[in-house]
């Protein structure tokens, strides 16, 4: 079956910026003085030197009362206990998985933690620490929340929940963890059919809305059998290219902008979203409903 | 062939036309890949650097290597085969690729607060499209741009730039390939520019000591011009991606 | 393989070597811009050179081949360097491996000699295109004591100078390489000395040291690499480590590397000359032949650095020495920082001891006789056999 390819120039390269004028705040640059006075104390993103707070990083000032940091643009996660995180297991450990969650350290899930089948009050017992390789092995994905963040910066995570857990079937995005949006809930049935879990760490998790939630979410069973019904495919892959859509264009994602997007590309057929121009498209309009909203 | 050439012509112009003390074009842009933590694309006069960034993360390998009070910096360095005139054999692994690879972690180790991440590891690659003379600044200003998008904190920028000696009193700025080729003498600096320290410096071909002050000094004070070129650009880049998230998550 | 890793530098050490430095002292007693001292020898073959640097040792043999030369370069020779960084010298180097701190070192050499067009490399081209003399130096580092980079450049430098290639002759056809009897071979054209000399910089440029030593060389926060000929001309630097400095004291250093360059130079060329006229007056060659003591006197020779206070610890060091007590010595201050140590009652023995030298023949030492050398105050003696050399003369 002959396919249609598209090969372009550099030159011919889409320009994907949405910008909106809005008022800039100022920005500084790494070694640039903040400010003169020693009053103030530093935070993220800024240093000390002959008396003068200098920033480390490009980014905005954040104050808050006398802390003053700065707060770059992209960056790895930084972790903060309550966030919500999609991460990929790397290492099976005793007692512990290690699990990969775009930090600057890999993150760990203590089997203390994490709710094993049969009760949540159950024992621990050696057992289950020959079993954990039948809980989560290498390269299984779940959901979490950060539980505590360690002096090393490293993060401890939890799935005490039933909306944690081992994730089966859907499909991951990664994005930068700046773009997405933190709000009170990260986890999203959108009424177009499926569901989503938007990561602080910026694993966007997309998967089929279960109709019945006491079962599949929040343990550690993976059901790859169940079909999922072309629809709901081809929902899953029309959300996943809009997010990839207003992730190159730099937008924020959260349901709202998400859902706009995906109201927005009705016009193009799910393939032809990957086309930058498409994609720049649906951002643009996207990024007109937002301000919209935000105006009236 | 090249003898009867001068690097300085009687009008006080270059071989590509240019003054004495003028750098070649910078061209840059931030942010060109979505896969790395940040990545930066530098063009200086004809020498094109591509530069990606992944980290601070988790020591991967050898575990040994982690610092409990720093973070490693890891640069490789690479030259694309069809980079230069005659086609490479090898991208990297000679000896000169392995130097500039050491250097230029010399230099970015110099720059980056590193005690900031412990036990953690940062991966610098450079790849150089097309080399035309100074290559190894054009690497570092890549990398510093790439570091910067990263959002890797700094003590401040981290600038490189050559200097040579043209008719043996004119120091140049700023070295293209031609000139090294016809044999000029090649001073390169690595310098924080804001506060002038030199982090590394290297020289080439031969030159009486006298004039060394003066080439440093010129060499010095291209670092500083490259300093201002990279942080409009570093600027121009926030501002872009700022407005587009509509500075979401600040005050 | 497991792998031996390198010394580290305790932080007792590095604090002690602040204090000192704080104090405008060093461990070894030098002072801040004194270097440890140099001698330069030569072996048997020509191009075979042993530099010593205080404890740092490098052999270095130049040889040569024919080769077509590059096809960029057709009317020049070719010149090769090549640092072996053996476990002989420190534990933790890796043989045949190419470690980051060999590619630095044969950078450094090869940018020194190289790019600054030391060698005539045009003169080493037999035919245009066709063959040229291929020059290698292969560089040995025997015990490494810090300053490695020094100590291989003098090296590399003066096995340079002193090599002599056959001579060739063509008869239309072919090429004829004559031995070194039937011609006298030919010296390598050099235009220029370039050395290195490396500095240790403390502190951010604070204390600036002249020829590291091995705990120096390891808690210093930079490395000022300087190389120069006699004319005063840098012929590359490089500054090294994770110091950041001001450009006044790169400026500073390399001021003061200019006179020392000069002592340097020096002394490789009355080395070259010396053994030059060794060669022609046909006396014994090669390292096993001591050109201090090579002397038939019967006198121990100890070099002190710090004659006036080993003198009043007489007591301590006499323990250490591997002198009879019978023995009444007696001490002659012959110089500045040396002295020799005289036994009245020599022991009536008569040995003989056969030696292995590096070369095939054996020689046979009638009396044994000690030397000690004192390098610095805190070493350990040694005790050098001197070897006659009478038999060969014979």
């Amino acid at each position: 079956m002959p396919q249609k390819i598209h090969i372009r120039l550099a030159a011919h390269r889409v320009n994907a910026s949405v910008a909106v004028n809005r008022r800039v705040p100022k920005i500084f640059t790494p070694g640039q003085v903040i400010t003169e006075q020693n009053e103030f104390m530093r935070g993220h993103g800024t240093y000390e030197e002959e008396g003068f707070l200098k920033s480390s990083v490009a980014g905005v000032k954040e104050q808050v009362n006398n802390l003053i940091s700065i707060r770059p643009l992209k960056s790895r996660y930084n972790g903060e206990v309550g966030d919500v995180v999609v991460g990929r297991i790397t290492e099976v450990q005793q007692k512990r998985w290690k699990v990969d969650t775009n930090s600057r350290l890999d993150s760990v899930l203590l089997l203390s933690s994490v709710n094993l089948p049969g009760g949540e009050l159950r024992r621990r017992s050696a057992e289950d620490e020959h079993m954990m390789r039948q809980y989560l092995q290498e390269g299984d994905l779940i959901s979490a929340e950060v539980q505590s963040v360690f002096s090393d910066g490293s993060l401890s995570l939890h799935t005490r929940s039933l909306k944690y857990g081992k994730l089966s079937q859907g499909v991951l995005i990664k994005v930068f963890p700046s773009l997405i949006k933190r709000s009170k809930t990260h986890f999203h049935n959108l009424y177009v059919g499926a569901s989503i879990i938007l990561g602080n760490n910026g694993f966007i998790w997309i998967y089929p809305t279960v109709t019945n939630s006491e079962d599949g979410v929040g343990g550690f069973v993976q059901n790859l059998e169940e079909v999922v019904s072309r629809p709901e495919r081809e929902t899953i892959a029309r959300l996943r290219n809009c997010i990839l859509a207003l992730t190159q264009s730099k937008m924020m994602l959260f349901d709202t902008s998400i859902l706009y997007a995906f109201e927005e590309s009705q016009k193009y057929s799910v393939p032809e979203l990957l086309v930058p121009e498409a994609m720049v498209d649906v951002a643009i309009l996207t990024q007109d409903r937002l301000s919209m909203a935000e105006n009236s | 062939m090249s003898k009867n050439r001068e690097l300085l012509s009687k009008i006080g112009l270059r071989l590509d036309g240019r003054r004495a003390d003028e750098l070649r074009r910078i061209r840059c842009k931030l942010g060109v890949f979505t896969e790395p933590d940040g990545s930066a694309y530098l063009e200086q006069g004809l020498t094109k650097i591509l530069a990606a960034v992944y980290g601070p993360h988790q020591v991967r390998g050898n575990r040994s290597k982690a610092q409990h009070d720093a973070a490693v910096v890891n640069c490789q360095f690479s030259m694309a085969v069809f980079s230069t005139g005659e086609r490479k054999r090898r991208p990297r692994g000679d000896r000169k690729s392995t130097e500039i690879s050491i250097h230029l972690r010399q230099a970015l180790t110099a720059a980056i607060k590193t005690e900031l991440y412990p036990w953690s590891q940062i991966d610098v690659y450079v790849e150089v499209l097309h080399a035309d003379g100074g290559i190894y600044p054009a690497c570092v200003n890549a990398a510093t741009l790439a570091l910067i998008d990263a959002g890797i904190p700094l003590k401040e920028y981290v600038c490189a730039c050559t200097a040579s000696l043209a008719n043996n009193d004119v120091p140049m700025l700023d070295i293209s390939h031609q000139e090294e080729i016809i044999g000029g003498p090649t001073l390169t600096v690595a310098a924080l520019p804001m506060s002038g320290k030199i982090v590394l410096m290297e020289m080439s071909q031969r030159f009486h000591v006298d004039h060394l002050q003066k080439v440093l000094e010129k060499a010095l004070q291209g670092c500083r011009d490259i300093k201002h070129i990279l942080d409009e650009a570093v600027k121009s880049h926030i501002q872009d991606v700022g407005s587009s998230t509509g500075w979401a998550n600040t005050t | 393989m497991s792998r031996i890793r390198e010394t580290v530098i305790t932080n007792c050490e590095r604090k002690f070597l602040m204090k000192c430095l704080s104090d405008w002292t060093r461990l070894d007693g030098r002072s801040f811009d004194e270097f440890r001292p140099l001698r330069v020898e030569f072996g048997k073959d020509w191009g075979s050179c042993y530099v010593s640097l205080g404890k740092t040792r490098v052999l270095a043999q130049t040889s040569c081949e024919i080769q077509q030369p590059k096809s960029s370069r057709p009317s020049e020779g070719i010149l090769n360097i090549n640092i072996e960084l053996n476990p002989l010298a420190a534990p933790h180097f890796e043989p045949g491996r190419q470690s980051e701190l060999s590619v630095r070192l044969n950078r450094l050499l090869e940018k020194c000699v190289k790019d600054s067009k030391a060698v005539d490399l045009e003169s080493l081209c037999i035919k245009t295109n066709e063959k040229v003399w291929a020059l290698r130096v292969d560089i040995n580092v025997i015990n490494h004591e810090g300053n490695i980079l020094d100590c291989a450049s003098i090296a590399m430098l003066a096995s340079l100078a002193h090599f002599r290639r056959p001579d060739v002759t063509c008869d239309g056809e072919e090429f004829i390489i004559h031995s070194y009897q039937q011609r006298d071979p030919i010296p390598t054209v050099i235009h220029h000395y370039p050395v290195c000399i490396t500095y240790s910089i403390f502190n951010g440029g604070e204390f600036v040291v002249a020829d590291p030593s091995l705990t120096e060389e390891g808690s210093a926060d930079a490395t000022l690499t300087i190389g120069l000929n006699g004319f005063k001309e840098l012929c590359g630097l490089h500054l090294g480590g994770k110091a950041e400095l001001m450009p006044h004291v790169i400026l500073n250093t390399v001021t003061k590397a200019t006179h020392r360059a000069n002592i340097v130079i020096e002394e490789i060329k009355t080395s070259i000359k010396i053994d030059n006229e060794a060669r022609t007056k046909k006396l014994p060659l090669g390292f096993h032949t001591e050109r201090k003591g090579g002397a038939n006197s019967d006198v121990s020779e100890i070099s002190l650095h710090h004659w006036q206070e080993i003198k009043k610890s007489k007591k301590k060091k006499n323990k250490q020495k591997p002198v009879e007590p019978t023995e009444s010595p007696q001490i002659k201050v012959i110089g500045e920082g040396l002295a020799v140590h005289v036994p009245q009652e020599k022991p009536d023995r008569q040995e003989s001891w056969i030696v292995d030298s590096s070369d095939d023949d054996l020689m046979i030492v009638e009396k044994p006789r000690e030397q000690i050398l004192l390098h610095d105050s805190d070493s350990e003696e040694e005790n050098v056999i001197i070897l006659d050399s009478s038999q060969r003369n014979d």
